[in-house]
């Protein structure tokens, strides 16, 4: 199975690397940039998902990110040992009822944050999430959009 | 947080320096545009002409700076880039902030 496996210390400072990683592998396996972009922008927002909410921002546990290239996908897993993901949320990512839409009338009324999973389930082909022996697994996939042939 | 300031009129105008605007670096990026508030700057303008890369933690951190200037002050946006810019359409906070190709070009809008 082609792919790689990546593992990080849950400090917010180490999203970043894995985040750039993966765009440049997405953009060596001839996605176009806009896709790599997205793909970045996926992988920082799950990572940053599992330290803040999985480990309540605690260092010294470990979150991974399994990349597995397939001829017709990109499939991304991201995992942590944390707290479960709360289950409205986890209704609302199958039922795929997390929408981007607000209000803009009234910048009070702006939420600061809540999007990051919203984000990955608009940009991803397919987004699903696990429980299993206490681990969180969140599988991304990505349909693949090659711009020029391996 | 790094930033090169400056003012064209009443235009408070704050360049960010660094490249990635992510939850890293949400919390110090909020504080510091919020202490621009606190010291009186009313209008301004963040220059977003060398960051690369922002998440929703980047975008958060904007949004609570936005609020911070209550509904009379304005918090625009100048020089996104493609992949900062696309974020913005996606979760249609183009809608929000009022964006400009650069400072000079906001500051003559906002005057």
């Amino acid at each position: 199975m082609k792919g790689v496996h990546f593992a990080i210390d849950s400090e917010l400072s180490n999203v970043s690397l894995i985040a750039v990683a993966v765009n440049r592998i997405c953009l060596h396996l001839g996605l176009d940039g806009t896709s790599a972009g997205e793909l970045e922008l996926c992988i920082s927002e799950a990572a940053t998902n599992s330290i803040r909410h999985s480990y309540h921002g605690e260092p010294g546990h470990r979150v991974t990110i399994e990349l597995t290239v397939q001829p017709d996908q990109l499939r991304i897993e991201v995992s942590d040992n944390g707290t479960p993901m709360p289950a409205d949320q986890v209704r609302q990512l199958q039922d795929g009822k997390l929408s981007l839409e607000f209000q803009v009338d009234d910048r009070s009324l702006l939420a600061e944050g809540g999007r990051g999973l919203r984000i990955i389930r608009r940009l991803m082909d397919e987004v699903s999430y696990s429980r299993a022996d206490n681990s969180n697994r969140l599988i991304m996939i990505k349909h693949r959009v090659i711009s020029h042939s391996e | 947080m790094r930033f090169e300031e400056r003012t064209i009129g009443k235009v408070f105008i704050a360049k960010v320096l660094v490249s990635r605007i992510t939850a890293e670096v949400a919390p110090a990026l909020k504080a510091d545009i919020v202490e621009f508030v606190t010291q009186g700057h009313r209008t301004l303008v963040l220059d977003l002409s060398e960051v690369t890369f922002i998440d929703s933690s980047g975008l958060g951190a904007l949004i609570g700076s936005l609020k911070s200037l209550g509904d009379d002050g304005e918090l625009a946006l100048s020089g996104a880039r493609e992949m900062v810019a696309s974020m913005f359409k996606l979760t249609r906070m183009n809608e929000v902030f009022r964006m400009y190709k650069n400072p000079e070009e906001a500051a003559v809008a906002l005057a």
